[in-house]
């Protein structure tokens, strides 16, 4: 049997953080710009578009993301397609994101008084113009307790790509508590790399939030 | 030609008919006033004016520009927008932006005007109506009257033919009011048209004319010889806030 220290623990726990950071990280970019794509078709006035929106939602809202990522990871194999863990589950977690992002950013825009896009109209602007320079804004700093408080539930929610095989954090420390037979060492690590991860972002988001709203 | 005149104007929010075939016209330099009791209508028909509230019925006409039934497309409604400036009795500033930026947003978005440009307009919008040294302060540094007079700025800075005020005193105390009465006076010297709406009668016996609303329906409409002065009545009351300048 081969003989792991704690530091070939930590060192091994510390590439699967990493790689939980990145997925993370992938996940909010993407899943944010993809967001951002959603919420205007979804707030938007054609018709088309407002439904399509709606429909993402629905179904990526409405299903487990473990099912999410089995069906990108297995179904996409039947047709011939085949995709790597880590390509599952970036776009698993991107389309997921982005479906609850546009829902929670829709709610800020809507949580935009109505005099604001009255007298934004008053002054001639476009629905555009309104958006980019007076809704948004507004929006945005209402936002940000719950995208970071979302973002923290990305960042835990990469664990379940585990199931489908990529080697993040959780799947890491699985396969060493595996081989060492110390799953509570492993596990307590594995929950500190995660507490790690997300500390500083809940953090980040109250200090944030302190200056937006000082700068209004 | 009447500046604004509106022809059987009718208005639905669903079975309540709110504006019943309401016959207006507005001249040019006039300062009008339309009272009445709440839910009579009368705001509704000021939101008529510059579109905010869509038409069932009638034709509506705005220093030429013109608005109909299902013709309200977006191209004339920024048109007519252009001509008539709002203010609201809750004020509505932009949070996010201060005072300053609250008047340059509209020259600088919708006319393109260069940043330096709407700096100045903006500073002068604010000098005229006695806030310059607020162009930095953000709203919720602002007073109520203030914010009033920042509001009225910014209703004034794409020069509109017309002003309209939805209740703009609604929200003040009496000196206040009499102040924001004061530059809608000095704004109606300067040549604007003034629309207001209001259900306090003594507001309504500083303009020239006084239409009276009730259940949808015009019940009168009044020359007023002599139009109270807000400056006559602010100089009689005790001080207050500093004054406002002259627009």
């Amino acid at each position: 049997m081969m003989s792991f220290s704690l530091w070939d623990i930590v060192r091994n726990l510390l590439i699967g953080g990493a790689l939980t950071l990145l997925l993370s990280l992938v996940a909010f970019v993407l899943g944010g710009a993809t967001g951002m794509l959603v919420l205007l078709a979804r707030i938007g006035k054609w018709r088309a578009p407002r439904a399509l929106a709606q429909m993402h939602i629905e179904l990526f809202q409405g299903t487990p993301l473990l099912l999410q990522l089995f069906t990108l990871f297995f179904g996409l194999s039947l047709f011939g397609l085949d995709v790597p863990a880590w390509l599952a589950a970036g776009l698993g977690l991107t389309l997921f994101t982005s479906a609850f992002l546009a829902e929670i950013w829709r709610g800020c825009v809507e949580a935009v008084p109505r005099g604001q896009w009255e007298a934004s109209s008053c002054l001639a602007m476009t629905y555009w113009e309104q958006m980019r320079h007076v809704i948004l804004p507004q929006a945005m700093r209402l936002s940000i307790a719950p995208t970071v408080g979302f973002a923290v539930q990305v960042v835990k929610g990469t664990a379940v790509t585990s199931i489908i095989g990529f080697a993040e954090l959780t799947k890491t420390g699985s396969m060493i508590a595996n081989a060492t037979y110390q799953p509570f060492l492993v596990y307590s690590l594995v929950a500190l790399g995660y507490f790690i991860l997300c500390y500083p972002l809940s953090h980040y988001a109250q200090s944030l939030e302190r200056k937006l709203h000082a700068a209004r | 030609m009447p500046l604004v005149s509106t022809n059987r104007l009718h208005k639905f929010f669903g079975k309540n008919h709110v504006l019943r075939g309401i016959k207006l016209d507005v001249e040019e330099g006039e300062v009008v006033t339309i009272v009445g009791r709440s839910g009579s209508g009368k705001s509704t028909l000021l939101r008529t004016l510059n579109g905010l509230e869509s038409i069932d019925d009638g034709i509506i006409e705005v220093d030429g520009a013109k608005l109909e039934v299902d013709c309200a497309d977006a191209a004339s409604l920024r048109a007519l927008r252009l001509k008539v400036g709002m203010v609201f009795q809750q004020f509505n500033l932009f949070p996010h932006l201060s005072a300053g930026q609250n008047v340059m947003l509209a020259p600088q978005v919708v006319k393109g005007t260069a940043k330096s440009e709407t700096e100045d307009i903006a500073r002068r919008m604010l000098e005229r109506v006695g806030l310059a040294e607020k162009f930095d302060a953000f709203p919720d540094q602002l007073s109520g009257g203030q914010q009033q007079r920042v509001a009225v700025a910014r209703a004034i800075v794409n020069d509109p033919v017309i002003i309209l005020g939805d209740e703009p005193t609604g929200n003040l105390d009496s000196r206040t009011a009499e102040e924001i009465m004061a530059l809608f006076q000095d704004l109606n010297s300067a040549g604007k048209t003034v629309i207001l709406v209001t259900h306090e009668q003594d507001i309504a016996e500083h303009c020239k004319r006084i239409i009276r609303f009730r259940d949808g329906h015009i019940i009168s409409d009044e020359k007023v010889a002599s139009p109270a002065d807000a400056r006559q009545i602010l100089a009689k009351m005790p001080a207050g806030d500093e004054m406002v300048t002259h627009v």
